[in-house]
């Protein structure tokens, strides 16, 4: 068996492995560096704009820059953030757990990787003023090559997704070790199955719709404009068919990690596992017919506003489903409560209280109130960052002593966890007051709202949201520093790494040693 | 134990009461914002209940099986409980679909807008950064939310017992006209029309803010409805 500890190696450091590596966890590594790069930048956007919203009134940000601001903020939290770093651990965690020595095609991965970087660069030189959403005629009529930058980075990036689902695919149909059958096959490999299914159909659409608002920009093609028969309202079904979808693609890799940490750590099998595979199918299934509750208020007077309302509640229960089963495995277990298990029920808090506030948004009389306002930015902030990068942040803390043969320090983890959870409450729960309360979104100064009855209640929850925010920049900076410091200056994993450091439940130990002597073929 | 129990029930059970008075205390001017009142306090009853329902069963159960021990993987257990399983599926569906039958005729209400009669139509249409008001069929009724020289708000004015029916649409980007007082907010697309029908509604003024982001003045685009 597998158990002497590998001293630390800093193979990073060695700039032909850094660019070149075709090793699966080394690419993994990359993605989850360069989505920690991303977020510490990303996040201080974040933080100036929720420092400029601390007052009402304008105090150091410029109007013409704000949405460059939060534009940016939200590409790159979702396109270089979250799925970067559901392709890190699938990278990282795939082929360990299905028994293979690597992803189907290595050079591959790593292409798709670096693709991402020229992608970052486009986005981040953008600051373009158009929002992620990039709607016409908005983002087609600004002059300059900022929108231009934008469509490019997000075409590559899109492109770099599209090469990773199929790699995952390959790797989870050709690469399972001997006996691995789907319905043994651990439920964060099948998290990242859906996930590549998604992206694999989901992309081409927002790829198509980029271009085509290229087109539009630099030749003057008239796809969304009204005087040419199409309508701006084309793009957003264009966009959301995409969008919404790409909310699973971040959102399943999570599922897959809490219930992989829930289970390695309550010690049990996850509770109903049959159920768990089919909810996440559902959820995969629904994502792609979802797409219209995003245009209610953009098209009222057209039916069918409640198609999508039925569809999009009816997700409500495989996610209920998903959270009773990860609650339920703690059931007979013997629970070592540490760092990846508290984040993991930290993802289950943030998955319910961004899923109650998706219910009430879905719901079209609340939706005529909570669209475009702060509700709906509170609703998915809590899905993505209490949910998605709460899991993120256990797995992180769970493969740890794997990546770097070290231990990180555990009170500077708890410290993490404890300002990470009361400031996301304090930040996305004000966030939804804010929109109850009728604060839109993307205000760079709300001291228009003056006219509203509950303007104090406006101020003071913006200023909730804005100590809130600040918690969870410390606490992140926590993360990056334990992170770095116990890399170099950590105490040496011990003997039994971590005790559950890399899943192997579902094999017997004979398995586990057969799979150790085995040569894997490609 | 017993009295802590007793206590965070106490407790929950006020958090909903006070849900329960807050929106039943304000009157809603209009029948939209009626339907939200409504609708919303009772997904938040709900939620609040879920949410603890969560909390509760985590907390009891990392009490009771919090352990420090590590087991082989050969004595890890699996349980299946087809019964709960099928059970709770079947409460989240009622619940579901219940939320959506609720939510239906309000929403077709809302929708129907365009098949309504209207004793006057007033189109709104969304500028780069203010609001263009005009009565239609009355030549040279068109005015703008804003006083371009002094800055002062140009209210709208509806009469109580008129019903009016609002075309909205844009004359550049889109933008949203959003009115949180009366329940509703519609989205002004150029070259698109969208109705939103009114009647009933209480005297008072009612604030219009932009909702779709539409450029740099997007915050500052404030409207008035005043109802006499
Ligand atoms: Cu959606
Ligand atoms: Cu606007």
């Amino acid at each position: 068996m597998a158990t002497e500890r590998k001293t630390t190696s800093y193979w990073f450091l060695d700039y032909k492995k850094f660019f070149g590596t075709i090793d699966h966890k080394q690419i993994g590594m990359l993605y989850m560096m360069f989505s920690f790069v991303n977020i510490v930048f990303a996040g201080l956007l974040a933080l100036i704009m929720r420092a400029e919203l601390y007052n009402p009134g304008k105090d150091f940000v410029e109007s013409r820059d704000w949405a460059g601001y939060f534009t940016v903020h939200g590409t790159v939290m979702i396109f270089f953030v979250v799925m970067a770093m559901g392709a890190g651990l699938g990278n990282y965690l795939v082929p360990k757990m299905i028994g293979a020595r690597d992803l189907y095609w290595p050079r591959w991965n790593n292409i798709a990787f670096w693709m991402l970087v020229p992608a970052s660069y486009f986005v981040w030189s953008s600051m373009a003023p158009i929002g992620w959403t990039a709607y016409p005629p908005n983002a087609i009529v600004l002059g300059g090559d900022k929108v231009d930058r934008w469509l490019i980075g997000l075409i590559l990036a899109g492109t770099s997704s599209v090469i990773g689902a199929i790699n995952f695919l390959l790797t989870v149909i050709y690469l399972r070790r001997p006996g691995l059958t789907w319905k043994k096959l651990d439920l964060f490999t099948w998290s990242i199955v859906f996930m590549a299914f998604i992206q694999l159909a989901a992309t081409p659409v927002i790829t198509i719709g980029l271009v085509m608002e290229f087109l539009a920009r630099s030749l003057g093609a008239t796809y969304f404009s009204t005087n040419a028969g199409s309508s701006p309202l084309f793009w957003q079904h264009v966009f959301w068919s995409y969008s919404h979808p790409a909310v699973y693609i971040m959102i399943l890799p999570a599922m897959g990690l809490t219930s992989l940490i829930i289970s390695r750590f309550s010690q049990t099998e996850v509770f109903g596992k049959v159920s768990m595979i089919l909810s996440m199918a559902a959820i995969t299934l629904l994502g792609f017919i979802v797409w219209g509750h995003h245009n209610f208020t953009a098209s009222p007077n057209s039916p069918p506003g409640w198609f999508f309302t039925l569809t999009t509640f009816l997700i409500a229960i495989p996610s209920g489903i998903k959270t009773f089963n990860w609650l339920l495995t703690m059931y007979k277990g013997k629970i070592v409560v540490d760092v990846p298990f508290l984040f993991a029920i930290s993802f289950v808090l943030g998955f319910v209280l961004g899923g109650v506030t998706g219910v009430m948004v879905n719901t079209i009389p609340l939706d005529l109130v909570f669209h475009d306002t702060y509700f709906v930015v509170g609703h998915f902030h809590f899905i993505i960052i209490g949910g998605a990068l709460s899991a993120v942040s256990g797995a992180i803390y769970f493969i740890y002593s794997d990546m770097t043969g070290r231990m990180y320090n555990r009170k500077l983890a708890y410290a993490h966890y404890i300002f990470w959870v009361i400031g996301y409450i304090l930040t996305f729960g004000s966030m939804n007051v804010l929109g109850a309360l009728g604060m839109p979104r993307r205000y760079y100064d709300y001291s228009v709202l003056s006219i509203l009855p509950n303007y104090d209640m406006i101020v003071l929850f913006n200023r909730i949201a804005t100590i809130g925010a600040f918690m969870q920049g410390i606490a992140f900076t926590i993360f990056v520093f334990n992170f770095i410091y116990s890399a170099f200056k950590g105490e040496l994993a011990d003997e039994k790494p971590y005790n559950i450091a890399i899943p192997r439940l579902w094999m017997t130990d004979e398995e586990w040693e057969q799979l150790e002597n085995m040569e894997v073929m490609h | 134990m017993n009295k802590l129990r007793r206590k965070s029930l106490l407790f929950v059970l006020g958090f909903l009461a006070l849900i329960n008075g807050l929106y039943s205390s304000i009157a809603a001017p209009n029948d939209y914002r009626e339907k939200y009142d409504e609708i919303f306090k009772i997904q938040l009853i709900l939620s609040v209940i879920i949410i603890i329902m969560v909390l509760v069963m985590a907390i009891v159960l990392l009490r009771k099986y919090k352990s420090n021990e590590a087991i082989s993987p050969k004595e890890i257990k699996v349980f299946h409980n087809n019964k709960l399983e099928i059970g709770w599926t079947l409460v989240a569906t009622v619940l579901v679909l219940y939320l959506f039958f609720i939510s239906l005729p309000p929403t077709e209400n809302f929708a129907a807008a365009n098949n309504k009669q209207a004793d006057v139509t007033i189109s709104v249409i969304g500028h780069q950064f203010y609001w263009e008001f005009a009565i239609e069929g009355v030549v040279n009724s068109s005015f703008t939310s804003l006083n371009f020289t002094t800055g002062e708000i140009i209210p709208l004015v509806l009469f109580q017992n008129t019903t009016y029916l609002l075309k909205v649409t844009s004359a550049d980007v889109i933008h949203s006209f959003f009115v949180p007082e009366l329940g509703f907010k519609v989205d002004a697309v150029p070259g698109h029309y969208n109705y939103v029908y009114l009647e009933n509604i209480q005297k008072g003024e009612y604030r219009v803010t932009c909702a779709e982001y539409c450029g740099v003045n997007h915050y500052n685009m404030p409207g008035l409805i005043k109802v006499v």
